[in-house]
């Protein structure tokens, strides 16, 4: 029988039927073609050998080269003083708004996650216009740098700030989940004990949440180290070359001919990410602190008036000022026109909006991206349910290479898709190159994650017998998946199939690599506006791109319902 | 109608050996209770007859089908049997009616599958709440659900995993009293599990007591009940106790032993040597002397019109044994017990087997 020789146990046990057998193989086949094809070839071409046929002769050569040093160098640092500046924030405003008791606090979390929830490219660009020397708000201050002095943003200090503070968020909202998790009981058996409130907050409360924390930080570093947006519009114009930067610089410069040295910094940038998420993982399986669960604890402390200031001044500063020198700028009819009343206009709406390339990169996105979260919740469904009902070696195995392309950054993904093809595809001869479709295959690989995961462990935490209830009433396999397993995981599902098409809408860094002429996206059109010195029309498109994303996470809302709309990734 | 066949069935997870060599036989339209211990592998061996799990060896037959063994596996879908899940696995986005008509989709048209649901709904006397969702049900009515949902196939056999562990006394006698009634009405087959033996000997035509793996022993309840094949089942069934004695002569069904000082005759099958003395509270008597063993009274309770007595016997090695008395006697008072009544077994039928290491087959 097939189901004796050893490749057929690696696809399940004589339980597993020929109809489950079948849909496995397809999905290796699927999550081969879109990842493990394309990132196996980035590693054949870090490792391929040098010009002269020497062992490793590119990754020698390219590790050797001064520019990979000074990249790395600086990706290193950057990254490191960006997580500062979002370990220092995001635990300060956790804390706040975590122990404090006072009016509002639902919107404050809201605006502490804006700099999570706009693409990175509009936030750089917020705070361009922001720190400018045209700053809509600065200068009728008489505090924005002399024209012509430059934006001090375009430095490393700029670099290191703005990361910081998109990335802020993730140690906020890690903080915030730990402080959620404190029992009521351990904070009233220490108060039945007398202790003193203070030390209850450093001796019970705040140690709990130090892992958290340490967690968040180093989520942030993976993510700063993989930051394209806000490298490329303050960095380029900065000469601060960073890996991902460099990449893109030397891709978009030299063409396919320095595929082996990129391909070797991007090892190098996965390597700097890998590395921060197992000390990630290491470090919560040792620090974490098991806590029963129970009644959460309730701030009763009212803030005091002073504190609450500061936070609002913060959360000012953070979210909403950059936004509307962004907003404002907007409304300036022309390039280096200081803003002011009596000139604002609809003017730049106007243009951008009779500007067919914006129309084609609104359309571009929107088609993409839906395309990208539909597929990519039809695949995740019946792997999910493979995996955690009919689990065997290859499932596992897929349900873990899924993860990479989420895992790595996201340079390195869209190299990996060059590599795998530019080339013209075996039998049809024609290279996806230039197409919408290596984009879309790329939003395949990265964002798969972003569903498979809530799905498959709302299907782990399930009841398996539903299923075997079924299988006994000789449900089919496709029936058992459409009528059983998805309506018990319909909520997690719809909610990551939303952060997918959000997450798509606001992205640069993949199309910013993989774009053609009339394939450009959202993030492509900003870029390359900015890059063009059309501040005003980038900033307009931003503003676009944000409304758009408020009126899909409103529509969301509005077709989840109320239960359900609480798996939404913003409601977390 | 089925019979089931089980030899040498075995499975282990993780190496960890959880049934070794059941073996099994089970006539058509039985009402078989499964009863033992926690972790002692009801549900594993529930799950191997469902087709759920891959016996390591061993085969399984239904009627007269081999559905596993070496080289065989029938599906669950294919052997013909229902099952009632502890956690009832209700899909919770059909109504009640969706229930019992999806687990009918597979075997009948639209028309007459609609009819059976309408026909099971009412059997369950659920008919009022067909449009339900499970989570606007009481627990026994989700059980009603998850029974008319695993008959309305018409199943040969149907398996019932712990269905009473939810549910609060009154209605677990309730819901006995029904499976005995669906039990008779369709003839099916069927095995239930449970670890509460009250409610085994209230249902079952056959109770089979697992223990650590095995079946230490199969029979009909008056025979569990009375002739208790090993301690393990003795002090399981009926709040039984077991008295270690010696055995001085076996002959025709009865064995003389000595029990502490006294010798008595009592029915048994142990050879001569050390055995043990299984005992009911109906097989004990206040003695008006010192009777076959002294003990001393350690608390009593009224329940059901009696005195409920436990006393502690002088001899330190045995257990607590239990009698009822019409009037209640003053704690720590001495007293002697007569044995009436009783049943021997040997000493070797001790403790089961212990577990062989992992048979990887
Ligand atoms: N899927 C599994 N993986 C590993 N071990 C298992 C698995 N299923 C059961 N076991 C182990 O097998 C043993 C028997 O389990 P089983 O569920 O059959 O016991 P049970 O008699 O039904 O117990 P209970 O009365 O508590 O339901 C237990 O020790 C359990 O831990
Ligand atoms: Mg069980």
């Amino acid at each position: 029988m097939a189901a004796e020789l050893p490749i057929g146990r690696l696809f399940g046990d004589r339980r597993t039927g020929g109809g489950e057998r079948m849909l496995a193989l397809l999905l290796c086949l699927y999550v081969g073609i879109i990842t493990i094809w394309p990132l196996g070839q980035l590693l054949l071409t870090a490792f391929q050998p040098g010009r002269e046929g020497e062992a490793l002769g590119v990754l020698r050569d390219t590790l050797a080269a001064r520019a990979t040093g000074r990249a790395f160098w600086n990706t290193l640092t950057l990254s490191l003083i960006s997580v500062a500046v979002s370990t220092t924030l995001g635990v300060a405003l956790a804390l706040a708004v975590g122990l404090l008791r006072m009016p509002l606090r639902a919107t404050l979390s809201f605006l502490i996650l804006m700099p999570l929830i706009i693409p990175s490219q509009t936030l750089a660009l917020s705070w361009i216009e922001l720190m400018g020397a045209q700053s809509p708000i600065l200068r009728p201050l008489g505090l924005a740098p002399a024209p012509g002095a430059g934006n001090p943003l375009y430095s490393r200090f700029g670099i290191a700030l703005v990361m910081g503070i998109e990335h802020m968020p993730l140690v906020f909202i890690a903080v915030r989940a730990a402080l959620r998790s404190v029992p009521a009981d351990l904070i009233e058996a220490a108060r039945i004990a007398a202790i003193p409130p203070r030390r209850i907050l450093f001796r019970v409360i705040l140690p709990l949440t130090y892992p958290a924390a340490l967690a968040g930080a180093l989520l942030a570093f993976t993510a700063a180290v993989g930051n394209f947006g806000i490298p490329a519009l303050l960095g380029i114009p900065g000469r601060v070359p960073m890996l991902t930067t460099l990449i893109y610089q030397r891709l978009n410069g030299f063409g396919p001919s320095v595929a082996g040295q990129v391909a070797v910094l991007a090892l190098i940038l996965t390597l700097m990410a890998v590395a921060a998420l197992l000390l990630r993982s290491a470090a919560m399986r040792r620090l974490r602190v098991p806590v029963e669960a129970g009644r959460a604890f309730q701030p009763t402390r009212p803030a005091p008036l002073w504190a609450q200031a500061l936070i609002w001044a913060g959360v000012l500063m953070i979210a909403i000022l950059p936004l509307s020198a962004l907003v404002l700028t907007s409304f300036t009819p022309a390039i280096g026109v200081p803003f002011s009343l009596e000139i604002a206009s609809f003017e730049q709406y106007r243009r951008v909006l009779a500007n067919p390339a914006v129309l084609r990169a609104f359309q571009n996105s929107l088609v993409l991206s839906a395309l990208a979260a539909a597929i990519c919740t039809a695949a995740a469904l019946p792997l999910a349910y493979l995996a955690t009902r009919r689990p065997s070696p290859a499932l596992a195995l897929l349900d873990l290479t899924a993860d990479a392309p989420w895992v790595v950054p996201g340079t390195v993904v869209a190299l990996a898709m060059i590599l795998a093809f530019l080339p013209p595809l075996p039998l049809i001869g024609i290279s996806l190159y230039g197409t919408g479709a290596i984009i879309l295959i790329a939003y395949l690989a990265r964002f798969l994650p972003l569903v498979l995961r809530p799905v498959a462990a709302a299907a782990s935490a399930g009841d398996p017998a539903q299923d075997e209830a079924a299988r006994i009433a000789g449900i089919g396999l496709l029936r058992r998946i459409g009528r059983i397993f998805t309506p018990s995981v319909a909520p997690v599902a719809l909610a990551g199939a939303v952060l997918i098409l959000m997450t798509a809408m606001n992205e640069l860094t993949l199309s910013a690599l993989l774009w053609s002429s009339g394939r450009e996206t959202i993030g492509v059109m900003v870029f390359s506006l900015q890059y063009e010195g059309n501040s005003t029309a980038a900033a307009a498109v931003s503003v676009l791109s944000t409304l758009l994303l408020i009126a899909l996470c409103a529509l969301a809302e509005l077709l989840l319902g109320r239960r359900d709309a609480a798996a939404l990734p913003w409601r977390a | 109608m089925t019979q089931i066949r089980a030899s040498g069935l075995s499975k282990s997870f993780g190496g960890s050996p959880v049934l070794s060599g059941i073996d099994l036989a089970l006539p058509a339209g039985a009402f078989l209770a499964l009863l033992g211990p926690s972790g002692c592998g009801k549900t594993t061996l529930l799950r191997l007859i469902a087709g759920l799990e891959l016996a390591d060896a061993g085969t399984l037959q239904l009627g007269d089908r081999t559905v596993a063994g070496p080289a065989v596996h029938v599906p669950p879908e294919a052997r013909a049997l229902g099952m009632v899940f502890q956690s009832y696995a209700l899909w919770p986005n059909m109504t009640v009616a969706g229930n019992v008509d999806f687990a009918l989709q597979s075997r009948l048209p639209g028309p007459p599958r609609r009819a059976r649901t309408a026909e099971m709904l009412q059997a369950v006397g659920l008919g009022h709440l067909a449009d339900r969702r499970p989570h606007e049900l009481s627990g026994g009515q989700r059980q009603r659900v998850a029974l008319a949902r695993a008959l309305a196939p018409s199943p040969q056999l149907l398996l019932l995993d712990e269905p009473l562990a939810n549910l609060d006394a009154h209605l677990r006698h309730r819901m006995l009293a029904e499976f005995r009634r669906l039990h008779t009405a369709t003839g099916t087959t069927f095995i239930l599990v449970t670890h509460d033996q009250d409610e085994a000997m209230a249902v079952a035509t056959h109770i089979a007591v697992m223990d650590g793996g095995r079946i230490a022993q199969m029979g009909t309840p008056e025979t569990l009940y009375r002739r208790p094949a090993t301690p393990m089942v003795a002090r399981f069934i009926g709040h039984g106790a077991t008295l270690p004695v010696e055995v001085l002569a076996h002959d025709a069904g009865r064995c003389r032993i000595r029990l502490g000082n006294g010798r008595l005759e009592l029915p048994g099958r142990a050879a001569p040597g050390p055995g043990w003395l299984c005992l009911h509270r109906e097989d004990l008597r206040l003695a008006q002397g010192s009777g076959h063993l002294r003990a001393e009274v350690l608390s009593h309770s009224f329940q059901n019109g009696t005195w409920l007595t436990h006393v502690l016997p002088r001899d330190a090695e045995l257990d607590l044994l239990s009698l009822s008395l019409p009037e209640p006697l003053s704690l720590g008072a001495e007293i002697g017990i007569d044995i009436v009544q009783g049943w021997v077994i040997e000493e070797t039928a001790a403790a089961p087997a212990p577990l062989p290491e992992a048979a990887h087959a």
